[in-house]
């Protein structure tokens, strides 16, 4: 077995030479080498000691009692809940939450019943929203024949339109009209019209194209 | 991939839409001259018979007049000529394209203009030589006829079809 003086007379035979190993031991290495070892086995003691007395400590305080004295709302307000803020990554948080499952919690009815429909409507700009509307698109869509049947629109225009004479008259053209397009579509047929050709003249029927 | 056909209009066609500022057609045209004959005619009738009654109670003489009688002729050909003339110039249709609704307007659309009516007028007998010049009306695409195309005139629709309609729907 070799004890720590005996390595470290080798060490220095090793380094000086074996004829040179008495002059190179320095009698204060011993004194040193061997406060080493008492100071190691003495942390180490403490450290066994001071482990035992945290032992015997938790076992004998109440830490529910302790507990119990501390005034957490006194404790809260002086944190700064800033600087614990200021050190939680948000993103990360929210990468966790499963919004899905979130939302489904949320009473949409109940929610919007606490929405005031009056204040959303005040900041609603109607006259971009109505700007925005392509009326002659809307009233493309609207079935004329059915609104002067079914509506008072109807009893209007049969009060305003007047005579026995203006209703013969229409019937009249509207026989011509019909008699026209009957008479143009053989003629094409037999003439061989390929191409239907302009339907009036050009400044009438841009006219008319146009809104 | 074939592409989708729109489906076909089930109204008709004078309904399907406006056909105010389109071309005439043959039937409405000659039927306004139909009613255009009878009106002038009547009204020459109407003129002559006041104006003979005048010349009797003036003269204290029975005037009659023969029907072959060339002054008689003379004189409606002048009535004829005032009356499509006039009519044309002044309003861009007679009596009888009134009833049919139906007016004459320039080729390229604007109003005819008093000149336009003139030449229109003076070339229309021509348009009745073996009925050869109403020929253009069924066979040309912008339905012109002889007497048109000289004076550089269409005739085109100008009632609103669809506000017949609407009024014969409102009456049902």
């Amino acid at each position: 077995m070799h004890t720590g003086a005996h390595y470290h007379l080798r060490r220095v035979k090793a380094r000086h030479g074996a004829g040179t190993y008495r002059g190179a031991v320095d009698p204060l290495d011993g004194l040193r080498f061997a406060r080493k070892r008492v100071n190691g086995s003495l942390e180490t003691l403490a450290h066994d000691i001071a482990e035992r007395l945290i032992d015997l400590l938790l076992d004998a305080v109440d830490l529910n009692a302790v507990l119990r004295e501390i005034d957490v709302n006194a404790l809260i307000e002086r944190v700064d809940v800033n600087r614990v803020l200021d050190r939680v990554d948000v993103n990360r948080v929210l990468d966790r939450v499963d919004v899905d499952r979130l939302l489904g919690h949320v009473d949409v009815d109940r929610l919007l019943g606490h929405v005031d429909v009056g204040r959303v409507l005040d900041r609603v700009d109607i006259g971009a929203l109505v700007d925005r509307v392509d009326v002659n698109a809307v009233v493309s869509r609207v079935d004329m024949d059915s609104l002067v049947q079914e509506t008072d629109l109807g009893a209007v225009i049969a009060k305003s339109s007047g005579s026995v004479a203006s209703n013969a008259l229409d019937v009249v053209r509207s026989q011509a009209v019909g008699l026209d397009t009957f008479t143009a579509r053989w003629v094409g047929r037999v003439w061989r019209h390929r191409h239907p050709g302009p339907p009036g003249p050009p400044k009438l029927v841009r006219e008319r194209a146009q809104p | 991939m074939s592409i989708p056909r729109p489906a076909a209009d089930p109204r008709p066609v004078i309904v399907a839409e406006n056909l105010q500022g389109h071309y005439a057609g043959f039937v409405s045209r000659f039927a306004g001259f139909a009613a255009d004959s009878g009106v002038s005619t009547c009204l020459f009738l109407a003129g002559l018979a006041a104006t003979t009654f005048a010349l009797g109670v003036i003269t204290g003489h029975t005037v009659s007049w023969s029907r072959t009688s060339p002054i008689v002729f003379a004189v409606y050909v002048v009535w004829l000529f005032i009356y499509y003339a006039y009519s044309w110039g002044a309003f861009s249709r007679t009596v009888g394209m009134a009833l049919l609704g139906v007016r004459v307007v320039r080729a390229d659309g604007d109003g005819l203009g008093p000149r336009r009516a003139v030449i229109r007028t003076l070339a229309f007998p021509f348009s009745f030589v073996l009925g050869l010049g109403f020929l253009p009306v069924l066979l040309r695409q912008d339905r012109r006829a002889l007497h048109d195309l000289v004076a550089g005139t269409a005739v085109v629709y100008s009632w609103d079809a669809r506000g017949a309609r609407l009024r014969s729907l409102a009456h049902k």
